[in-house]
Order: C-alpha cells, then sequence, then structure tokens
C-alpha cells in the first residue's frame, strides 16, 4: 500500500515531459521534467495532474512559452486516463516506474 | 532564479504583454558559443530565435498544422510546419517551389548551423517594434 501511495505522489508532484526519443511500441515516453532530458527544438508536451480530477496539458505557444490546456483525468480500467477539453486524443498512462511513464494517446471512443 | 528543465532551450514575450513577463529566457545549454552551449544549439542562435520574438516575429509557420497561417510577413514563404534538424533542400510545402520552406531562417525550428538568415520584411518589422512597443530600449 505504501508502494502504491508513494507512486501517486509522484505521479501528482511531477511536471511530466514527453522525451519522443525514448518512445516505443508500447508507447511515449514521458519522464519527470527534473530528469535530464535532452535538449530539443522539436516542442515537448507536458502534464500535470492533481489530486482533484484536474489536469494541466502544456503545449508550446507561438512564443515558444507554454500554454496550458484544461483537462480533466480519471481511472479507467485501473489505468488513468487524461482527457483534455479541447477534444484532443486521450492520454491513458499504461506504466508508471518513479520517474517515467508510458502513454498512449486514444482517440474519444477508443478503450 | 531556476533551471529551465525539460528540453526546453527558451521563450520570449511578444510586444504588449504582462510587463510581469515581459522579457527572453534561454537555456544555459543552449547559449552562446562555448562553455555550457551544447551542440546542435551552440551557435548563438537561441537568442536570435527568442529575441526575434521580442520583436515581434512570429515562427515562419504561423503555428498552424496546415497552409492557412500567416507570419505577416510578406517575404517569407508560406510554409507548412515547422522543420527541424539540417533539412535537405528543397522542403516544398504550400505550393512553395522551388525553393520550398525557408528553413535557414532563424524564425524556424532547425539546428544552428542550419540556419542564418533574417528576410528584409523581417528586419523592417523588428525596427517598427523598436520604434514602437519596444521604442523604451532606446
Amino acid at each position: 500500500m505504501a508502494g502504491k501511495d508513494a507512486e501517486q505522489a509522484q505521479l501528482f508532484g511531477t511536471t511530466w515531459v514527453h522525451v519522443f526519443e525514448e518512445d516505443s511500441s508500447q508507447g511515449a515516453m514521458y519522464r519527470s521534467e527534473e530528469d535530464d532530458i535532452p535538449l530539443s527544438r522539436r516542442p515537448r508536451e507536458r502534464f500535470q495532474l492533481e489530486r482533484n480530477g484536474v489536469a494541466r496539458v502544456l503545449i508550446p505557444g507561438p512564443d515558444d512559452r507554454y500554454v496550458e490546456q484544461p483537462a480533466k483525468w480519471s481511472e479507467d480500467k485501473g489505468d488513468v486516463v487524461i482527457r483534455p477539453c479541447t477534444g484532443k486524443p486521450s492520454l491513458r498512462i499504461i506504466a508508471q516506474s518513479p520517474s517515467r511513464l508510458i502513454v498512449r494517446a486514444q482517440q474519444p471512443g477508443d478503450s | 532564479m531556476r533551471t529551465l528543465g525539460g528540453g526546453l532551450l527558451g521563450y520570449a514575450q511578444f510586444p504588449g504583454g504582462p510587463p510581469a513577463t515581459d522579457g527572453v529566457v534561454i537555456n544555459y545549454r543552449a547559449f552562446g558559443t562555448t562553455g555550457t552551449a551544447q551542440a546542435p544549439f551552440d551557435k548563438g542562435r537561441t537568442a536570435t530565435h527568442e529575441i526575434g520574438h521580442y520583436f515581434n516575429l512570429r515562427h515562419i509557420w504561423a503555428d498552424t498544422p496546415d497552409c492557412s497561417g500567416s507570419d505577416m510577413v510578406a517575404d517569407t514563404p508560406n510554409c507548412a510546419g515547422p522543420n527541424y534538424g539540417t533539412p535537405s533542400w528543397p522542403h516544398i510545402t504550400c505550393n512553395n517551389g522551388p525553393n520550398g520552406d525557408m528553413f535557414m531562417n532563424y524564425m524556424d525550428y532547425t539546428d544552428h548551423a542550419a540556419m542564418f538568415m533574417f528576410t528584409a520584411q523581417q528586419v523592417l518589422r523588428m525596427r517598427t517594434a523598436l520604434d514602437a512597443a519596444r521604442s523604451g530600449l532606446g
């Protein structure tokens, strides 16, 4: 139980950054912003989760600053699923370790 | 002061935004040409790009995922999206042949070694910002 609590604390206390260089057939790799993430001009999508079901998806804007897109998260079949309010694809977290997440994008209606 | 995390090179603010967040921010790993600067972002072009935003320049693909946008500069060809790395010339999108995307422009997303120019109209747009919204600098 303590492990699950620690896992959740890490999930909520972290800004997760898409490290596309490490994507695989399993899904997209997200790592903690605090990790040594390679420099990239290709924008890296980020997200943050709060315990109350609020999520923030951050994408680079026209002046390269991150712009927040409102989103919500909920549990679905044991996975955390982030649903942007913009109608963009949802993000399903299918695996988690202390500093890494594997995430699959899914269109509305996909399971 | 804090480290710019997540691999982000830098960002800026267009003229006319809130004073509290105005300015240019650049990752120390992508700043300058020596010391902490890391390839392929070690030719000082991060500052050039971000200061371009500070003086009111948009990305040359206008931040739209297609050919519908405009960077509000007449002499940069319309293009479909950002270019990365060191592209092969020409990269034609949005019927912009024969020369294609101006990926050597400082306001694209290519590696520093691949970018080397502003256009005359971009320079004019920056001068206009210097004469108006950024006139306090002079």
